[in-house]
């Protein structure tokens, strides 16, 4: 009986949700068909069937979460038997009853089936102590006020034993294991579970008794609304927190004058007019960047659990504002690229992003990023780096104004301020203003792009 | 000073007081007068307020509720006996249509201070067409108050307040507890609505319960003592309006409740306590609520029967004990 689970699309999905279903119960699908929408903190996506059959029972409901590898619908082949599912603590036991009784393959077949997922209740706690120890608590039967009182103390369920019908964790449990002690979530292994290079539990643990700020019940007053934050807001609220309390940044600010580069872009839009490409002003910068890394690789690197990784190609992530949220598919590569792959590469990436068409492999593995905000008259401005890359730059209009030629003259010039935001883990300031020096000889004489 | 009375004494008691109180008060009721009322609340009143007060009416329901309806509109304070709720059904129109929405009707202009009291419930063996827990039933429309105390202090107090309250309050008495006895408090002793009573202090289950099931419930708490278990009994009393926050203040120490009534169990009282304390208490609850309920059968006459109908102290031990996921006995 092929399980459909919910897909892992990119290394830091933890959960997604069915957005739709796109097939109903009882229909035939064959292998690649689509059969439901999916949607995760950065696309939405159709999730095609992997085995030919009959769609024999829809687990999730729409609008639902559902962890990674958790499952979704079963697909029943010829003389296969869809295995009994339930949630009631007492139907559990009734239908491992009625699979005791019964007699047979089929009957057996769901009896096994029934068994295993008893048993993973507590091994699954394990598992799913892997990744996130919250999420391993939906596991266990555990009455309202032993939930409240592992959360305020700190307790790992899957350590507690329970006592009431179907093993829920009643209270009486709860203080037995708070008396002895025996029930303390495991520190040691929350930080091994980390991959991620910030460890959020460690300094966590270091704060305690810290609490940031709660933040107030809405006032529901005449004249307020009151906006629930999407998947991807919350997912970019979580991660820019953690990467503006965790990534100590520094910065540095250079003033490019772009009149030579905007001359040659003119130069160059006048030749490839005939083949479509109109090259922009961020396709200079972004390989400005990129060919400037040449000389500071650690800009150029990831912070990760065992070091710095130095990355001899530059991957360039470009921020694209959505509706709600933004997105940064990466333009790989970027130094090998000329202007006009550059151009074409970046307009694609940013239109389907838009669409919500990215594939996860577009979006995932970044070396450094650029963000621009030129196109709205932004004088200056400074980016949160996207962990665990060392560096983003911040990219701000151009500014046209008089300026001093190299007789005293005063000549108009165009203007425009790039920052950088650094890690200083990494890199230390040196590192960054003699980089962002060099992004601004690049840009001043932009016949270096061509090298 | 407090003196021990019987539950039919304080109710007279404070009729008397109210009489005395407001010449507005008037008694009206089939054979409360020269015969002294069916179950003797109104004893002897006759003969010292007369007829003009204590107001003997004929045996239709739907008329002397209308015509106290009435009374009240135009001032007056009537405090009308049902012989027993089970006849009720018959002013229901009364009561529904005009008592309980005059007052919106009217924009607030006219009030009707009306009390329609009697005996509710049954375990008298009077069968079922006289074995009826009214209080689901009245406590279902808004304009109507409803109120059941269990003890002769309670029944005293709530009624001063029942009478000088300007809105139809629905009197439901205990019946089958009209001789027991209590304290009661001398004079104007009156019982606010809208305030249950903790009637014992527990610490490890509540139950809650209204009428002569909080007598049930506290001889089950007494039984739960000797195992060590202390259980908190709340006696609701006034269910219209209705004290919340004492039931969710009880289960947020007691994390475990049993809701107790003679009704059937569904659309009732009790269901309406487990509502309120999963929407109020949910993140204190160690168990889900349980309800203990008369049985789904019209009201039985054989005495062996109606007892298997009501809630015994077994059923309402065995709940608490479930709540506590202690083995039942």
């Amino acid at each position: 009986m092929p399980e459909v689970i919910m897909p892992k699309m990119g290394d830091a999905m933890e959960e997604g949700t069915l957005l739709k279903w796109l097939k109903s119960e009882g229909d035939d699908v064959s292998e690649g068909d689509p059969i439901a929408e999916i949607e995760t903190d950065k696309v939405t996506m159709e999730l095609e069937a992997e085995d030919a059959g009959t769609l024999a029972q829809l687990i999730a409901d729409e609008g639902q979460d559902i962890p990674v590898g958790g499952a979704i619908a079963f697909i029943q082949g010829e003389g296969e038997e869809v295995p009994e599912r339930s949630e009631g603590g007492g139907e559990a036991e009734e239908e491992a009853e009625e699979g005791g009784e019964s007699e047979g393959g089929g009957g057996t077949q769901a009896t096994a089936t029934e068994t295993e997922e008893e048993e993973t209740e507590d091994g699954g706690a394990q598992e799913a102590g892997g990744t996130a120890d919250g999420r391993a608590d939906g596991h266990f039967r555990a009455s309202p006020i032993v939930r409240r009182l592992a959360n305020e103390n700190d307790l790992d369920l899957s350590k507690i034993d329970g006592s009431g019908p179907a093993g829920r964790i009643v209270e009486r449990d709860v203080r037995a294991a708070m008396e002895s002690g025996t029930a303390q979530r495991d520190e040691d292994g929350a930080q091994e579970e980390v991959e991620a290079p910030e460890q959020p539990q460690q300094p966590q643990a270091e704060m305690q008794g810290f609490q940031p700020a709660r933040p107030p019940e809405p006032t529901d007053e005449p004249g307020t609304q009151l906006v629930e934050p999407t998947r991807m807001m919350q997912v970019i609220g979580e991660r820019m927190t953690e990467a503006k309390q965790h990534v100590p940044h520094f910065y540095a600010t250079v003033e490019v004058r772009m009149d030579a580069a905007m001359a040659l872009r003119k130069q160059l839009n006048g030749q490839l007019e005939d083949e479509g490409i109109k090259l922009s002003v961020n396709d200079f910068v972004m390989k400005a960047c990129a060919v400037a890394l040449r000389n500071y690789p650690n800009l150029n690197a990831l912070y990760t659990t065992r070091g710095v990784e130095l990355h001899e190609k530059v991957d360039m992530a470009m921020a694209v504002a959505l509706d709600q949220g933004l997105i940064t598919p990466i333009i790989r590569d970027i130094g090998s690229k000329g202007l006009s792959a550059i151009s074409q590469e970046s307009k694609d990436l940013a239109s389907r992003a838009r669409d919500g068409k990215l594939q996860p492999d577009e979006y995932q593995g970044g070396t450094i990023t650029v963000s621009n905000m030129g196109m709205f008259g932004i004088e200056s401005f400074t980016a949160i780096i996207n962990p665990p890359q060392a560096a983003i730059v911040a990219v701000s209009s151009i500014d046209r104004r008089p300026s001093y030629d190299e007789n005293g003259e005063i000549v108009p010039g165009s203007f425009m301020k790039l920052t950088l935001s650094a890690d200083h883990r990494i890199a230390n300031g040196r590192d960054g203003a003699l980089y962002m020096a060099e992004v601004k000889r690049v840009l001043e004489n932009p016949v270096m792009l061509m090298v | 000073m407090a003196e021990t009375k019987t539950y039919r004494e304080a109710l007279r008691e404070a009729m008397v007081h109210e009489l005395d109180n407001d010449e507005n008060v008037v008694l009206m009721g089939e054979d409360i007068g020269v015969y002294g009322g069916t179950h003797l609340i109104t004893d002897g009143l006759y003969d010292e307020y007369g007829p003009k007060r204590i107001m003997d009416v004929p045996i239709s329901e739907n008329g002397f509720v209308g015509a106290a309806v009435g009374m009240a509109m135009m001032g007056m304070r009537p405090v009308v006996e049902m012989m027993t709720w089970n006849f009720s059904f018959l002013a229901a129109d009364q009561i529904i249509q005009n008592a309980a929405k005059v007052r919106y009707f009217s924009g607030g202009q006219v009030e009707v201070p009306l009390v329609i009291r009697g005996p509710n419930g049954g375990g008298v063996q009077l069968s079922a067409q006289h074995t009826h827990s009214l209080e689901s039933f009245y406590g279902h429309f808004p304009g109507l108050k409803v109120v059941a105390p269990v003890t002769p202090n309670d029944v005293k107090g709530m009624m001063i307040t029942a009478i000088r309250d300007p809105n139809p309050v629905i009197f439901l008495e205990a019946g089958a507890l009209y001789g027991t006895k209590g304290e009661v408090e001398e004079g104007d002793n009156a019982v606010p609505f809208g305030k249950a009573r903790i009637a014992r202090e527990g610490s490890d289950v509540t139950l809650i319960a209204y009428g002569r099931q909080v007598n049930l419930c506290l001889r089950v708490a007494d039984t739960l003592s000797e195992d060590g278990f202390e259980a908190e009994v709340i006696d609701l009393r006034s269910l219209r309006p209705f004290d919340e926050d004492t039931i969710v203040e009880s289960v947020e120490k007691t994390h475990r409740a049993v809701a107790v009534q003679e009704q059937w169990r569904w659309f009732g009282v009790a269901s309406e306590v487990a509502a309120i304390i999963q929407d109020r208490a949910f993140d204190s609850l160690d168990a889900p609520v349980e309800r203990v309920s008369g049985a789904e059968v019209p009201g039985p006459y054989a005495r062996n029967l109606e007892l298997m109908a009501f809630p015994s102290e077994k059923q309402v031990e065995n709940a608490a004990r479930r709540v506590m996921y202690e083995e039942e006995k």
